[in-house]
C-alpha cells in the first residue's frame, strides 16, 4: 500500500477504510505531537486528534479542491480542533512562565536543521528570520498557543497596541517575503 | 467596519488563520467567510502559508486506544484479529501462558469489553452540513434508539436570544426532535416514545434557528442551518 498521504486521502474520500487507517498510522504521531504542543494535556490532545480524524474521514473529498500539501491540510485541521478545545476550556488558555514555555518548545519541537529539507518549511523559516524578534515571537506564540493580542502583550510585557502592531507588521512582512 | 475593503479582509484573514482574531470579531468574520467564498479563499491561503510551522513538531507516541475510538465514532465494523495458526509446541506454550494472559486480559477487558456495557454504544447515523456542504455535526444514536448525541466539528455561532432545534423529516412536514442544549459543543437528547418514532420514520435531519425554547408553532420558523440524510 502506498505511503503517499495525498493518495491515501484520495482513497479515503472514496470510503476506503484501509487507506484511512494507513493515513492515521503514518500521520498521527506528528499530528499528536502538534496537538500536545498546543493544548498541553494528553486527554485534550487525544480528543482533538479523534475529532480531527472523524472530520478528515468526512471531508477528505474537499482536500483535492485545495492547493497545498496533505501535511498542511491535516495539520490545519488538527490545530483548529485544538484551538477549539482551548477556547472551550473554562479557564481559557493557561498562562505560562517563559521558562515553562521554553521547556515545552524544547521538548516538542525538532531542531530547525532537521526540517529544512521540507521546501515549504525552509521558505517559511527563512522569511521568519527577516522579522524582528518580537514580531517573530508574537506569530509563533499565537500559532502554537492560541494567544490573543492581550495575552501576547502580557507574555511579552508590552502595551496592547504594541503587541497588535507586532502581529500585524509580522504578518505583512511574512506575506511579502513568501511572495518573492 | 467596512468588511469589503481588500486590505482589511486580507488583514482579518491573516489574523483569523493565525488565531489572534478572537471573540465576537472572530464570529463575525466566520459569518463573512460563509457568505463570501473569496474571503474563505484568503483564509485558506493564509492557513497554507503558516502550516509549515507545524513541520517542526516532534512526533509523539499516540495511545493505542485512540484509533478504536475513531473507528467506533465513525461506525466502522469492529476490527477482526486474524487467528494465528499454532504449531503443537506453540500450543503448549500458549497453554502455559494462559494464567498470565488472564491477568493481562482482565486489564484489557476493562478497556475493550467492559466499557461498552457501561456506556451506551453509539452508531453514527448522519452528518449534518451547511448549505455549502461543510460538515458541522456528527449525529450518533444508541443501539436501542433511545438517545441521540450530536457533536460539533466547528462550534456554530448561535445568537444568545436563539436556540437550535432538531427536526426529523419523513415525507411531509418536519417534526421536532427537541431543542438543542449545546454543552461543550455537544448535545444529548433522550427521546420520548413519540420522538423515537419520528426519528425512526425520518429520512433527513435538519437543524433550524428558533426563538428561545424552540419553535412556538411546531414547525421550523427560522433559517435551516444544517441538514443531512439519515443512514441506518
Amino acid at each position: 500500500m502506498t505511503d503517499d498521504l495525498a493518495i491515501l486521502l484520495g482513497k479515503t474520500a472514496l470510503g476506503d477504510q484501509r487507506a484511512f487507517e494507513r493515513l492515521y498510522q503514518l500521520s498521527s504521531p506528528k499530528l499528536y505531537g502538534l496537538a500536545l504542543l498546543v493544548v498541553k494535556r494528553k486527554d485534550l490532545a487525544e480528543e482533538a486528534l479523534q475529532d480531527a480524524f472523524v472530520s478528515i474521514w468526512h471531508s477528505a473529498h474537499s482536500f483535492a479542491a485545495d492547493k497545498g500539501t496533505a501535511n498542511t491540510w491535516l495539520s490545519t485541521i488538527v490545530r483548529n480542533r485544538c484551538l477549539d478545545k482551548l477556547r472551550r476550556q473554562p479557564k481559557g488558555i493557561v498562562d505560562l512562565a517563559p521558562e515553562e514555555w521554553e521547556k515545552i518548545m524544547a521538548d516538542g519541537v525538532e531542531p530547525l536543521d532537521s526540517v529544512l529539507a521540507d521546501a515549504d518549511a525552509k521558505r517559511l523559516h527563512k522569511c521568519l528570520e527577516h522579522l524582528d524578534a518580537n514580531q517573530r515571537q508574537s506569530l509563533v506564540l499565537a500559532y502554537f498557543q492560541g494567544f490573543s493580542h492581550s495575552q501576547l502583550a502580557q507574555q511579552l510585557s508590552a502595551p496592547l497596541g504594541t503587541a497588535k502592531a507586532w502581529v500585524r507588521r509580522g504578518l505583512e512582512k511574512l506575506k511579502g517575503c513568501l511572495q518573492l | 467596519m467596512n468588511y469589503q475593503q481588500p486590505e482589511l479582509q486580507q488583514r482579518l484573514a491573516a489574523e483569523y488563520a493565525l488565531g489572534t482574531l478572537q471573540g465576537k470579531a472572530r464570529l463575525r468574520f466566520e459569518r463573512l467567510m460563509v457568505e463570501q467564498p473569496s474571503v474563505r479563499r484568503l483564509v485558506l491561503a493564509w492557513e497554507q502559508r503558516l502550516a509549515p510551522l507545524s513541520s517542526q513538531v516532534k512526533p509523539q507516541a499516540v495511545s493505542p486506544l485512540v484509533w478504536p475510538k475513531i473507528r467506533q465514532r465513525l461506525g466502522f465494523e469492529p476490527a477482526v484479529m486474524p487467528s494465528p495458526k499454532l504449531g503443537f509446541w506453540q500450543r503448549g506454550l500458549w497453554a502455559g501462558s494462559v494464567m498470565a494472559s488472564l491477568v493481562a486480559g482482565m486489564l484489557l477487558w476493562k478497556y475493550l469489553i467492559h466499557q461498552p456495557e457501561v456506556m451506551p454504544v453509539y452508531q453514527d447515523v448522519a452528518v449534518l452540513s451547511t448549505e455549502k456542504a461543510e460538515p458541522v455535526w456528527i449525529v450518533r444514536v444508541t443501539d436501542d434508539g433511545q438517545q441521540i448525541k450530536l457533536s460539533s466539528l466547528e462550534l456554530p455561532t448561535i445568537p444568545s436570544d436563539r436556540d437550535l432545534e432538531l427536526w426529523a423529516i419523513a415525507d411531509s412536514a418536519p417534526e421536532s426532535l427537541g431543542v438543542m442544549r449545546v454543552v461543550n459543543g455537544q448535545v444529548e437528547l433522550i427521546f420520548s416514545a413519540k420522538q423515537k418514532q419520528r426519528f425512526n420514520q425520518g429520512k433527513v435531519l435538519a437543524i433550524s434557528l428558533e426563538p428561545k425554547g424552540g419553535s412556538p408553532i411546531g414547525t421550523p420558523t427560522g433559517a435551516v442551518l444544517f441538514t443531512g440524510k439519515i443512514k441506518i
